[in-house]
């Protein structure tokens, strides 16, 4: 049962009272809540329903945006696996070292390796080189932590004293210092 | 199925079952051979050939370099390992599929093949874990020797 809102329950009385399963034909157009088919030569009807507009343009829109994409990307598949091909697996020849696009099958593949992505061969190298530096710096930085540690062990070392100090700094502070001395003096409270 | 040359085969069933079969083949078939055959190029691709570096243990403990190609070698001999083992399984499987009922006394060469190589692939990389690298089957490896050598052979691979 269909329960009827305050608003809407003129508006429900209303269809009630003109049983809308038969016809209602104003000005030779039937109106009708009742499924539609939307047969060309019945008779002509009006479908009083809420709207599907929304339902249909949103459709329109998907298919659309769908095909934008679809398409072309299908037509260059299709022209990649028909026209081209994938490649037939050959043993190595003697003195002769492939590309590194060349170990991999279908055509799109071989592409994408060939100008989109680096050669694997490089990429390894340079993490290679990549590690061996930073395994240098490691070794640099455990060196100096165990020299200082062994400075600080056997008080043996000088250096463990030595702060290192840039007199530039320091000049400008000593500066700042007699100026405030001259402005207010020595009097101050300890 | 039967490879039948010359006499025509005449079971009604085959015949309707090839024929289903074809309302979907042989349209497929007409326009793979007729269409996309001819227009394919041929070239060639390759199987990588990986060199042999140095092991894990031939590497220096604090040499990462070293350590970082053994663990990329360690990766690759899992995968083609576990290629190989996939094979023997497929062949077992292949010939229990065919020899139904009597598939454990048809196939036991196949059978025991397999085992053995799967007993193989698991000592070597079996247990290592989700980070299993090349340290820790070697690690592995020293562990089952002291343990082997405290309580005798674990199994006739390892003598």
């Amino acid at each position: 049962m269909v329960s009827w809102s305050a608003l809407g329950r003129s508006f429900g009385i209303n269809l009630v009272k003109n049983s809308l399963k038969s016809p209602n034909k104003i000005q030779n157009v039937t109106f009708t809540t009742a499924k539609t088919l939307k047969g060309s030569h019945g008779e002509r009807t009006m479908a009083l329903q809420p709207s599907r507009w929304q339902w249909h343009k949103f459709k329109d829109m998907l298919h659309f945006y769908m095909m934008v994409g679809l398409i072309p990307a299908g037509a260059l598949i299709f022209y990649c696996n028909v026209f081209i091909g994938p490649a037939q697996l050959t043993p190595i020849p003697e003195g002769y070292t492939p590309k590194y696009w060349e170990y991999h099958r279908h055509p799109i593949t071989r592409f994408i390796a060939r100008y989109i992505h680096n050669n694997p061969q490089q990429d390894y190298e340079k993490f290679m080189h990549f590690l061996d530096e930073e395994q240098q710096r490691i070794k640099l930085r455990a060196l100096e932590k165990e020299i200082i540690k062994k400075m600080a062990e056997r008080q043996d070392y000088q250096a463990y004293y030595y702060k290192p100090m840039v007199n530039k700094y320091l000049r400008m502070n000593k500066k700042t210092g007699d100026e405030l001395y001259n402005r207010i003096g020595d009097d101050y409270k300890d | 199925m039967v490879q039948d040359g010359n006499p025509p085969d005449d079971n009604v069933f085959r015949a309707f079952c090839n024929a289903l079969y074809n309302t979907v083949d042989a349209p497929v078939t007409w326009f793979r051979e007729t269409v996309v055959e001819p227009n394919q190029k041929k070239y060639p691709w390759y199987h990588q050939n990986y060199r042999r570096v140095p092991t894990i243990d031939q590497c220096y403990d604090d040499d990462v370099v070293c350590d970082f190609e053994a663990n990329a070698q360690f990766k690759r001999d899992r995968a083609v390992d576990s290629e190989i083992l996939s094979i023997l399984r497929q062949r077992y499987e292949d010939c229990m599929m065919y020899e139904q009922p009597d598939h454990a006394t048809k196939c036991r060469s196949l059978w025991d093949k397999y085992k053995s190589a799967e007993e193989a692939w698991f000592i070597k990389y079996g247990d290592l874990g989700a980070y299993g690298d090349a340290r820790k089957a070697y690690m592995k490896q020293k562990h089952r020797m002291v343990w082997e050598r405290r309580n005798g052979p674990l199994s006739d691979l390892t003598k």
